[in-house]
C-alpha cells in the first residue's frame, strides 16, 4: 500500500482547514507500521483515505498497484471487502450477532461457501483464544475479546493491509498489549500488512516502522 | 444480511409488535374496504347471476338492473317465436313504497316475475313457500332486510299503495347492498303495487292488473341446448325493435359498471383503503426509519467494511417483507370477524375471497416495501466515517 501526497482540506467558517498537507505512507506486505502523532493530527483521516473511505483533494492511494483514488465508490467499496481489513478504536461489532456471525460477515459478503466460512472462523477463534466464545454476543464478551474478535473480523477475508484505529484506546494496558501481540502475529504469519494509527506509545514496541505525522505531513 | 435483519426486526419485542399493530389495523381497513367494495360489486346484480337465462332482453336505453324503461308486452310473443329460444319470461322492476303495520315506510323494488318459470331463481332453500308469492298480495324479501322492512318475519303484513302485502318467504344473497329492498312477487302483483305508469293511469291505477297492455321491464329469454348463441341474440335484436339483447355475462357486467362508473361508491372505498394503506405505511416507514438510526453506526460499520450496499437495503427490505407477512394474518383474521358481524349482523356481504385475499397480502407487502424506503434512503446517506469516532 502506497499513500502518495495525499492532500485534504475542509472548509470550515473560518477558512480552509489543512488537514493532510501532502502526506507519504507506504507499507511493504507483512510490514507493520505505526503512524503516530498527537491528537487531532489527521491520524485517523489519513487512515481513511488510505482505506478509500474518504477521498483526497490530491494524492493517490495504491493498493497491489490499484488506484483507489481513480475508482468509484462500489468499487472501492468491493476493494476493501476483498483486500482491506479494518480494526476499530470503539470495536464495531454488531451488537445483535454473536462473535462468530460477527467474524461471518465479510466471509459472506466475498461469497466463501459455509463449510469453508465455518473453518475459516474456527481457525481464527481458536488462534484468538476466542474458540469458546463464539456463540456469545459482543455484551457477553470483555472489551479485549470485543477487540480480538474484532482483528478476526478483519482478518478473517485475508486482506493484504490491516488499517487499525486506535486499536488499544478503549482497553486497558495487559489488554492492549495482548489485543497487539495477537494482532501482530497473526498479521506477520499471514503476511498482512498492517497499518496502525495511534498515539499510544505501547504500541511502538510491536511496530517494525513508526511514522510521524506532524502538521498533515509524513 | 438476512440474518441481521431477522435479529434487528426481533430484538425489541415491544417495537416489533406495536409495528404489528399497525400493520394488522392497516390490512384489516383494506381488506373490509375491497371486500365491501367487491361484495357491493357482486351483490349488485345478484340477480342477474342466479338467473338461469341466455339473454336479458330490455329497452335499448337500459343502464342497468333497476333504470331502464318499459318495453311492450308483445315482446314475449316476439321473443317465443324466434327459432332456437327454448323459454322466455318477463321481469318487471319498479319502485314502491312498503308500509309496515307500524306505519314505518321503506323504499323497495318490486321484482315481478313468474314463480313458475324457471328462468329467475332466486334460493334453492328459502324460509317459507317461495311459490306462495304467486298468490295476491304475497311477497318474498331477503332475509337481510327484516329490520328495512321493519317487520319480524314470514307472515308480517303490511301495504304498498293501500294493497295488502304479506311476507310469505325469506330467500338468501339476493339483495344488492346499497339498492332498496327487493320484494319479489308474482308479475300481477308487481303491476297491482308499482306505481302508474301514463298507460296503466289510462286505464285504472287501482284496478289495473298484468295483462297483455302491461309494459315489462326485462324479457329473459333461455336458448334450446347447441343453438348458436351468437345468431340467436342476432335474430333476438332483429325480432325485437329497439332493444338491447345482452348475454347475462354482459348484463352483469353493465349492472356492475354502472355502480362502479356511475357513482362515488368505488371512489369512496377505494379512498379509505388507500387511507388504510398510507396508516400502515406510516407506522412501518417509522419503524424502520427508527431502526436504522438506532443501529446507525452499525450500518457505518458494514459500509466501512465494504459489504455491499444492495445487502444492506436487502438486510432492511427483508425486514418490511416478513413485518408485511407477519402482520397480514392477524389484520387478515381481524377483517374476516368484521365481515362475519356485517354479515350477520346487517346481511352486508363483504367479500373476502382467495383472490381478494391474495390481492391484499401483495398489497400488504407492497406496502411495507415502499415504507422502507425511507429507511433505505436513511442508510444510503450514512457516512462510513462514523465508524472512527469512539
Amino acid at each position: 500500500m502506497v499513500g502518495d501526497s495525499i492532500v485534504l482540506t475542509y472548509p470550515s467558517a473560518a477558512g480552509p482547514v489543512h488537514v493532510l498537507r501532502g502526506a507519504n505512507i507506504h507499507a511493504d506486505r507483512g510490514e507493520i507500521v505505526l503512524v503516530d502523532g498527537p491528537s487531532g493530527s489527521g491520524k485517523t483521516t489519513l487512515l481513511s483515505i488510505l482505506g478509500g473511505i474518504l477521498t483526497p483533494a490530491s494524492g493517490r492511494v495504491t493498493i497491489e498497484g490499484k488506484d483507489l483514488t481513480q475508482m468509484l465508490r462500489p468499487e472501492r467499496a468491493r476493494l476493501r471487502l476483498a483486500r482491506l481489513g479494518f480494526v476499530f478504536q470503539g470495536f464495531n461489532l454488531l451488537r445483535a450477532l454473536t462473535a462468530r456471525e460477527n467474524i461471518e460477515l465479510p466471509l459472506q459478503a466475498l461469497g466463501i461457501g459455509r463449510a469453508e466460512r465455518l473453518k475459516m472462523i474456527d481457525a481464527l477463534l481458536e488462534r484468538l483464544g476466542l474458540a469458546d466464545k463464539g456463540t456469545r454476543r459482543p455484551a457477553q464478551l470483555s472489551g479485549g475479546e470485543q477487540q480480538r474478535v474484532a482483528i478476526a473480523r478483519a482478518l478473517a477475508g485475508s486482506p493484504v493491509v490491516v488499517l487499525a484505529d486506535e486499536p488499544t484506546a478503549s482497553l486497558d494496558r495487559e489488554n492492549g498489549a495482548e489485543v497487539m501481540k495477537l494482532l501482530c502475529e497473526l498479521a506477520r504469519e499471514r503476511k498482512t500488512s498492517v497499518l496502525i494509527a495511534s498515539h499510544d506509545q505501547r504500541i511502538a514496541p510491536f511496530a517494525d516502522r513508526i511514522i510521524s505525522l506532524v502538521d498533515g505531513r509524513c | 444480511m438476512i440474518r441481521l435483519g431477522r435479529r434487528h426486526l426481533f430484538e425489541d419485542l415491544p417495537r416489533f409488535f406495536a409495528s404489528l399493530g399497525g400493520i394488522v389495523f392497516a390490512v384489516q381497513l383494506v381488506v373490509v374496504q375491497l371486500g365491501i367494495f367487491f361484495g357491493f360489486v357482486h351483490s349488485s346484480s345478484l340477480l342477474i347471476q342466479e338467473s338461469r337465462a341466455d339473454f336479458w332482453a330490455a329497452a335499448k336505453e337500459m343502464q342497468y338492473l333497476e333504470i331502464t324503461l318499459p318495453v311492450p308486452y308483445s315482446w314475449i310473443a316476439k321473443a317465443r317465436a324466434v327459432s332456437g329460444v327454448a323459454e322466455v319470461q318477463p321481469i318487471i322492476i319498479r319502485s314502491i313504497v312498503f308500509e309496515n303495520t307500524s306505519g314505518t315506510l321503506d323504499y323497495g323494488r318490486v321484482v315481478g316475475f313468474d314463480p313458475a318459470g324457471s328462468l329467475v331463481h332466486l334460493d334453492d332453500h328459502p324460509v317459507g313457500d317461495l311459490r306462495a308469492i304467486a298468490k295476491p298480495g304475497a311477497f318474498a324479501a331477503d332475509a337481510g332486510q327484516l329490520s328495512s322492512l321493519g317487520v319480524s318475519g314470514i307472515g308480517a303484513e303490511g301495504t304498498i299503495r293501500t294493497k295488502k302485502a304479506r311476507l310469505v318467504a325469506l330467500v338468501h344473497d339476493t339483495q344488492p347492498i346499497i339498492s332498496p329492498t327487493f320484494l319479489y312477487t308474482s308479475l300481477r302483483n308487481a303491476v297491482l303495487w308499482s306505481p302508474a305508469m301514463i298507460d296503466e293511469f289510462v286505464r285504472d291505477p287501482f284496478t289495473s292488473s298484468f295483462d297483455i297492455n302491461s309494459p315489462l321491464n326485462f324479457v329473459l329469454v333461455k336458448a334450446k341446448p347447441g343453438v348458436d348463441l351468437v345468431a340467436l341474440r342476432g335474430a333476438l335484436a332483429r325480432a325485437l325493435p329497439n332493444s338491447r339483447v345482452l348475454t347475462k355475462a354482459e348484463m352483469i357486467d353493465v349492472t356492475q359498471r354502472f355502480w362502479v362508473k356511475r357513482t362515488n361508491i368505488g371512489f369512496i372505498l377505494g379512498l379509505c383503503a388507500v387511507l388504510g394503506i398510507l396508516v400502515g405505511m406510516v407506522v412501518v416507514a417509522q419503524i424502520l426509519y427508527t431502526s436504522v438510526n438506532e443501529h446507525i453506526r452499525e450500518y457505518g460499520t458494514l459500509k466501512a467494511l465494504g459489504i455491499p450496499d444492495r445487502l444492506l437495503y436487502a438486510s432492511i427490505i427483508w425486514q418490511a417483507v416478513v413485518m408485511g407477512l407477519i402482520g397480514f394474518i392477524p389484520g387478515l383474521l381481524l377483517g374476516l370477524v368484521v365481515a362475519g358481524y356485517a354479515q350477520n349482523a346487517r346481511g352486508i356481504a363483504i367479500e373476502i375471497t382467495p383472490p381478494i385475499t391474495l390481492e391484499v397480502l401483495g398489497l400488504s407487502i407492497a406496502m411495507c416495501v415502499v415504507a422502507a424506503i425511507f429507511a433505505v434512503r436513511r442508510a444510503m446517506t450514512i457516512d462510513p466515517m462514523i465508524v472512527f469516532k469512539a
